[in-house]
């Protein structure tokens, strides 16, 4: 346990001072934000050289287009977090690099047998104080209202970046299968979480 | 594919963002985000909806080469670019926190007082002094504001804490123009107020410079052009209106 409570860093305000690129603001943006989002891609990529060469990527974007980002339209751990995914995605999507190609290994971990995580501990630190505020309360019940293959397909797409053939393998399934999984679970979210 | 029905835009929204989409559906359909606003609407609902999820439970530590690489695609030239006044005061740590409205509104209460010693001749409704500078110390502590009206030939230096000076030294303040070395400004006090006058107008000397400082350097009985010692006292000049 710390010693003494760390004040955390308001990345909102800390965005809109990058956008005015100031290099001391986005210093502390990355040592606030770096070891979430890579976590993500880690989790996505595997190969954890690989996940900070694509980390590299998103934050040179972030310095740049903070100017683009607007309070308004998202949160901003959200929108970090997005634009982390996005490039580790586009990464692994590409069907150029061979990298994305090989077949990864799923990784072990604690998460439930839907394949959801656990829901965040109480460890106190800023970052872990930091991730625990983003809300995703509703999101969680709404998956719940899924069926248990459903969810899981979509939570091994989520986190472990499979695709729908990786899916069909690993769940053991026809293809056609897991993307009416993927499918449908999508289509009963939305109206779930537009309530 | 028809592109216009929105439970497909709907379904490639869900699966873009989900991540499966793959390979050339996927880059086409980041190509079509760029003119399809309905779209772009659609993805910002799922990564809206979505992303937190991402957010991990265990986070590893990064190795120091992934911020080394990040500083060097952020190119020199690209920090030392010209920012707003506006973005200079946030650099300071003591002005960080305040509101932007906030922080003017003071900026300019600090400012305006000191028209009271107004040079002969003039009455007291002035405007403001135009360009301001707080300087700090090393523990980021206002110790000095230095401020002159845009067309008057006198700074206006007021010491927020004594400064500890030795009788046998004197304060030199500084203009730091971004590309020049620093250009000599005169002689201040460690405490309370003073005025230097400058040989031309704030304009002139100012408009460029992005920085003020003070050294201390010896009494003597011409003022060194170039300062003798390191600056004791440091901070952003800027330009109001």
């Amino acid at each position: 346990m710390p010693a003494r409570e760390e004040v955390q860093p308001d990345i909102g305000n800390l965005l809109a001072r990058v956008a005015l690129r100031d290099q001391a603001a986005f210093k502390q943006l990355y040592e606030a934000t770096v070891r979430c989002l890579l976590a993500i891609n880690v989790r996505l990529l595997r190969d954890p050289s690989w996940a900070e060469e694509v980390l590299q990527e998103a934050y040179v974007s972030i310095w740049h287009s903070a100017v683009n980002y607007s309070p308004a339209r998202s949160q901003p751990m959200t929108w970090l977090m997005a634009i982390a995914r996005n490039k580790a995605m586009d990464a692994l999507r590409s069907t150029t690099t061979e990298r994305a190609t090989m077949v990864r290994p799923r990784a072990t971990d604690d998460d439930d047998d839907d394949g959801l995580p656990d829901a965040a501990d109480d460890s106190a630190g800023p970052m872990e104080r930091l991730i625990r505020s983003i809300d995703t309360v509703r999101l969680r019940d709404c998956l719940q209202g899924l069926e248990a293959s459903q969810r899981q397909a979509i939570a091994l797409a989520f986190y472990d970046g499979l695709t729908h053939a990786e899916l069909a393998v690993h769940l053991r399934q026809p293809l056609g299968t897991v993307k009416a999984w993927v499918r449908r679970g999508l289509e009963k979210l939305r109206p779930c979480l537009q309530r | 594919m028809n592109y216009d029905r929105p439970e497909l835009r709907d379904r490639l929204a869900s699966e873009y963002v989900l991540g499966t989409l793959h390979g050339r559906a996927r880059t086409r359909f980041q190509q079509l985000l760029k003119d399809d606003p309905k779209l772009r609407a659609a993805v910002a609902f799922w990564e809206r909806e979505l992303v937190p999820m991402a957010a991990p439970l265990s986070v590893p530590a990064p190795s120091a080469k992934l911020w080394a690489g990040i500083a060097r695609q952020i190119s020199p030239r690209e920090r030392d670019a010209p920012v707003s006044w506006f973005q200079r005061w946030f650099n300071t740590r003591t002005f960080g926190s305040l509101a932007t409205g906030l922080f003017i509104g003071i900026g300019v209460a600090l400012v305006a007082p000191l028209n009271e010693d107004t040079e002969p001749g003039t009455t007291k409704a002035q405007l403001p002094e135009s360009y301001a500078g707080f300087l700090q110390d090393a523990s980021g502590t206002p110790a000095m504001l230095v401020s002159s009206r845009r067309y008057g030939k006198v700074v206006d230096i007021k010491v927020l804490r004594p400064i500890a000076v030795r009788p046998d030294q004197v304060l030199q303040l500084w203009a730091l123009p971004k590309d020049a070395p620093p250009l000599a400004l005169g002689t201040v006090p460690s405490l309370g107020k003073g005025k230097i006058e400058l040989p031309a107008t704030s304009e002139q000397l100012l408009s460029e410079v992005s920085e003020l400082a003070v050294s201390v350097a010896p009494k003597a009985d011409a003022p060194s052009l170039q300062p003798l010692g390191p600056f004791i006292l440091r901070g952003p000049c800027t330009k109001f209106w």
